[in-house]
């Protein structure tokens, strides 16, 4: 039991990423109500951006070793402005007409994008993973009972800090308000004036800004290849179905819940680490079994 | 626009209808494309994963061929007729494979078949090549399943090491170092389990233990509690089977953990682009069919070729390979000239290439089939960003550290 | 329903005599023809679940389920291919019995995860169980009819008629009003008498024991499979993606969504110059397609077809 601390830190540790991952997918699905199986892809994308980002900085700018902040701080806004302009054009253009179509064919519809977006992406950048080996993936920070990388803390950081910051934003700003009046009702939010069009592109925008983020800080951690976002976005959707739909806050405990779990199973399960996929899904099963409608309260 | 639309569906629908009479046409084409020569162009048939997460290494095999292609049409071709190259993709799907299988070989009529990766895709293969017992010449596919389907297959020529015998190779060499007691970790597929289980019985019976097999799912990017259970066993050395993209993520975590082994060997397909440079590279061994740097002539000349046509190095061995595959297939066809199953058969029998992948050519029997091609790996270590063979002596290029 | 009936038995006339004018010569387009037949049972069986409403995510596994239960029965007790088959409808429909019963519950997007958990629960149990899976290393079998693909095509079409009877039967009988009143509110279905519970297992039975035939086929046809390929998330996907283009709720829609999406995928792949990027093209040609016909193929045709047998019931 002696790794148990070690175990807790690294699952809560982990669950910082889930959550922006899953956030972003969450209010598309809350506010527009909207299933997107693109969302993986935008994270993918993002990843892409944070790699050039790195490129960038590491080769003609020359920063060395203080290239992994700047990785953060610039790739992350770069990576969710562009990602923001790709998912309003794609809402303008693609969604917007479908809105009022069976959920089904929505699902469809972005599905559709997501090979559209993977294959484009393999084709002009090639299906080769690459490997960004951004200092802080690699150097250690001593906490005294374990060593754990900076990009580690980082990508936790950054995480809380968005997730954080994008619940201020609906809970406080006018904006967040009005997204989530629509989210609630959208007929009601349309008759006292609220624009439900624009809300929807602005919170589509966001989800794949988030998304982009997630992606930036996925560098980090593994190889960039036009395919990390099948299993991002199947995490992702367990993620918001364990919350029960239309429960941002949820996500939040639901990711610490996969984190913590992927953590438990693979130090203390025989075989875990081959085992954890099955098993977490064991686990969302009988979730929802017990709890149809996630674990919305 | 909805009568537009319906129409261009109508029209879709009867081309895709055609598409299946029209089959040569796309042969066709590309053989229009290259009328400058005098005589029809001699078509070949690649079979390759090239989109998907394989499809880096059915892309990077492409280039091979690609080059190949380039100088054996520029010294003459096959007696004077250019070779084409119609490459298929598999998508890593067994029934895509086939059906690609069939078209190439009964609509396309292609001279000989190559390619060839993933097992399970060779596997699925087994029964159709039996019965169209079409030249083969194939690189991928290492599990000992296959070789058994295509036992004593006289048309089947088969370029990449088997299983055992890449197990056989690594064992020499591990009982080559100085370490009794070993970890295992390994991705949980096919290949990873394969190599897994020859070493779990292989490894006592040469005097050394394993003291713990774990396996992971590759691609997850969180390897901590297993490195741990792993570092609780207190081995000297350290196995890894991964994929390319697990290597980084588990030497790394390997630090979070504390766990530091006498010697890390890593056997996957083939290391991240790249990977010389990261800071978790340096002393780290591994298994591989050629690397770039290794002393060979013919390497260094292929090295060259690849680099002033491409521009970047080869990604990984699979394209040596693949320019082999190409190079030997065709020899043989000169000899044997067009449309002469046995001749070719014959001709590639009596093959000796000295190959950019070190060792000269040679086809001979293997544990079930007649005509194996390379039969051993080399043992290589991570030094200052390059990889120096190390095992066996007679081809080594710096001594393990 | 005459008229469809007739139709329908002009289609499998046409599907019968196919491999006589001349497909039975071209052992490619034989080959791509048993698949496609295969892969209509696969569309024509999820869109019968679609119509409680349910979105399943498990018929890929039901697939692996089928293919799996062949390829044990011949691995452990030399059973031949068609015997496996039997089972292998047992097995489906037993499994899917119990499923729908835990899964009762559960609407939308929670049927779908929790039908997609079930195949990679599957999947990892293949994977754990060496000894009757034989593990990663999966199970080769001999070629079905010793590799006759025109004796396998009659099968896979007999498994297809099949498939469209359940469909035909559903769309026509009382069972109908029951399916649309479930996908429309189930609670108020229920208030007016439909019994909810029995229909949605019966159709979740019946739909994925037709989906673990269809891999009961694959397993034998393409004679090795292992757990990556059997239980692929992407035939999941293709049994979704084939209704939904050809349009929903209705027969002909799965059947030419399936003729149309792989044949042109097919095309697309082997031809130059769309090769290297087909997938792109065919993305592009599935959003196009929701942009432009929100009710599918069929509905698009539905005005012209009004009165022709292969009308829909929509």
């Amino acid at each position: 039991m002696e790794a148990l601390p070690q175990t807790l830190l690294f699952g809560i540790l982990r669950s910082g990423l889930y959550a922006l991952t899953a956030l972003g997918l969450a209010i598309s699905l809350g506010v527009i109500g909207v299933v997107n199986f693109a969302h993986g892809e935008f994270v993918m994308i993002g990843a892409y951006i944070g790699f050039w980002t790195y490129l960038l900085a590491s080769g003609p700018l020359g920063l060395g070793p203080s290239v992994s902040p700047v990785v953060i701080l610039i790739g992350i806004p770069v990576s969710a402005l562009v990602l923001y302009l790709v998912a309003a054009g794609i809402f303008r253009v693609a969604l917007k007409p479908v809105l009022r179509q069976p959920e089904i064919n929505q699902m469809l519809l972005t599905f559709g994008l997501s090979i559209v977006m993977v294959n484009a992406m393999s084709i002009a950048f090639t299906a080769q993973a690459k490997d960004a080996n951004i200092p802080w993936r690699f150097d250690l920070l001593d906490l005294g009972f374990v060593s754990v990388t900076y990009s580690r803390v980082a990508a936790f950081a950054v995480c809380a800090l968005l997730v954080g910051g994008t619940y201020v934003l609906l809970q406080r700003s006018r904006l967040g308000k009005q997204m989530r009046a629509v989210a609630q009702n959208r007929l009601g939010a349309q008759i006292v004036g609220i624009p439900v069009d624009r809300i929807y592109e602005i919170a589509f925008g966001l989800s794949a800004s988030l998304a982009a983020a997630a992606g930036v800080m996925l560098i980090f951690q593994t190889q960039v290849s036009p395919f990390v976002g099948l299993a991002t976005l199947l995490k992702s959707f367990s993620i918001v179905v364990l919350a029960g739909l239309g429960n941002l806050t949820g996500v939040i405990w639901a990711s610490l819940l996969l984190g913590i779990a992927e953590q438990v199973i693979s130090q203390y399960v025989p075989n875990g680490a081959a085992l954890r996929d099955g098993l977490f899904f064991v686990l969302i099963f009988v979730v929802l079994l017990a709890r149809p409608g996630g674990l919305r309260r | 626009m909805r009568k537009t639309l319906a129409t261009i569906l109508a029209a879709s629908a009867v081309i895709a209808a055609a598409c299946g009479g029209g089959t040569a046409s796309p042969s066709a084409t590309t053989a229009a494309a290259t009328t400058a020569a005098p005589k029809a162009a001699i078509k070949l048939g690649a079979l390759l994963p090239l989109t998907g997460p394989s499809g880096a290494t059915g892309l990077d095999m492409k280039d091979g061929y690609e080059l190949a292609k380039a100088q054996i049409n520029a010294a003459g071709g096959v007696n004077g007729a250019p070779i084409d190259i119609i490459y298929e993709d598999d998508k890593n799907d067994p029934a895509t494979a086939v059906a690609s299988f069939e078209k190439l070989a009964n609509n396309d009529k292609v001279e000989v078949l190559m390619g060839g990766l993933a097992s399970t895709i060779s596997a699925a293969l087994i029964e159709p090549a039996k019965k169209a017992a079409i030249p083969m010449a194939w690189t991928g596919a290492a599990a000992t399943a296959v070789e058994k389907g295509f036992t004593d297959q006289a048309f089947f020529f088969h370029y990449h090491p088997w299983e055992y015998q890449n197990s056989l190779s690594a064992l020499a060499f591990l009982k080559s170092t100085p370490y009794k007691t070993w970890a295992i970790v390994y991705e949980d597929g096919l290949f990873g389990t394969g190599a897994t289980d020859g070493l779990k019985t292989a490894l006592p019976a040469q005097g050394q233990t394993v003291s713990i097999a774990e396996a992971f799912k590759t691609g997850s990017t969180d390897f901590t509690a297993l490195l741990n259970r792993v570092k609780a066993a207190n081995a000297e050395g350290l196995i890894i089977v991964p994929f390319a993209g697990d290597i980084i993520p588990l030497l790394t975590q390997m630090r979070e953990v504390g766990l530091k082994p006498k010697m890390v060997y890593a056997s996957p397909p083939s290391f991240p682009p790249d990977f010389g440079k990261s800071p978790v590279a340096e002393g780290v061994a591994g298994l591989t069919l050629w690397t770039e740097d290794i002393p060979a002539p013919a390497s260094k000349k292929f090295v060259a070729d690849f680099k002033a046509k491409y521009n970047h190095s080869p990604v990984s061995y699979w394209s040596a390979l693949a320019y082999t595959n190409v190079m030997t297939a065709v020899d043989a066809l000169k000899k044997s000239g067009v449309g002469n199953k046995a001749g070719w058969i014959t001709a590639m029998e009596a093959t000796s290439y000295a190959s950019p992948l070190g060792p000269t050519l040679k086809f001979t029997p293997s544990q079930f089939i007649k005509h194996q091609g390379f039969t051993s790996l080399v043992s290589f270590q991570w030094q200052s960003g390059k990889q120096e063979i190390v095992f066996p002596a007679d081809l080594s290029t710096a001594k393990l550290k | 329903m005459r008229r469809e009936l007739a139709g329908w038995g002009l289609f499998f006339l046409v599907v019968a005599a196919l491999p006589w004018l001349g497909l039975a010569a071209d052992r490619y387009l034989m080959f791509l023809a048993n698949v496609m037949l295969m892969f209509m049972v696969l569309a024509l069986s999820w869109d019968v679940v679609a119509r409680t409403g349910q979105l399943s995510l498990a018929h890929g596994a039901f697939f692996g389920l089928g293919a799996y239960t062949v390829g044990i029965a011949y691995r452990s007790a030399h059973l031949p291919p068609l015997a496996g088959l039997a089972i292998a409808a047992i097995v489906g429909a037993v499994v899917a019995i119990a499923l729908g019963l835990v899964t009762l519950r559960l609407r939308g997007i929670y049927f779908a995860i929790a039908t997609l958990a079930f195949a990679e629960v599957l999947r990892t149990v293949a994977l754990q169980l060496p000894d009757l899976t034989g593990g990663n290393v999966g199970i080769s079998m001999p070629p079905l009819f010793d590799g006759d693909r025109v004796i396998s095509y009659y099968l896979v079409a007999g498994l297809f008629v099949l498939a469209v009877a359940l469909s035909v039967w559903v769309r026509r009988s009382r069972m109908q009003y029951a399916v649309t009143a479930i996908r429309a509110n189930e609670t108020v279905a229920a208030v007016v008498g439909v019994s909810v519970v029995r229909t949605k297992i019966v159709l979740f039975a019946a739909s994925a024991t037709l989906a673990a035939l269809a891999g009961a086929f694959y397993m034998p046809f393409i004679t090795h499979t292992d757990p990556a390929d059997a239980f692929d998330t992407s035939r999941s996907v293709a049994a979704l993606v084939f209704p939904i283009f050809g349009g929903l709720y209705t027969t002909v829609g799965p059947v030419v969504g399936t003729i149309l999406l792989r044949s042109l995928e097919e095309y697309l792949r082997v031809t130059p110059p769309w090769k290297d990027g087909y997938q792109v093209v065919y993305g592009l040609v599935i959003v196009i397609a929701v942009l432009f016909m929100p009710r599918g193929l069929v509905g698009l045709a539905g005005e012209r077809l009004r009165r022709s047998p292969w009308r829909s019931s929509r």
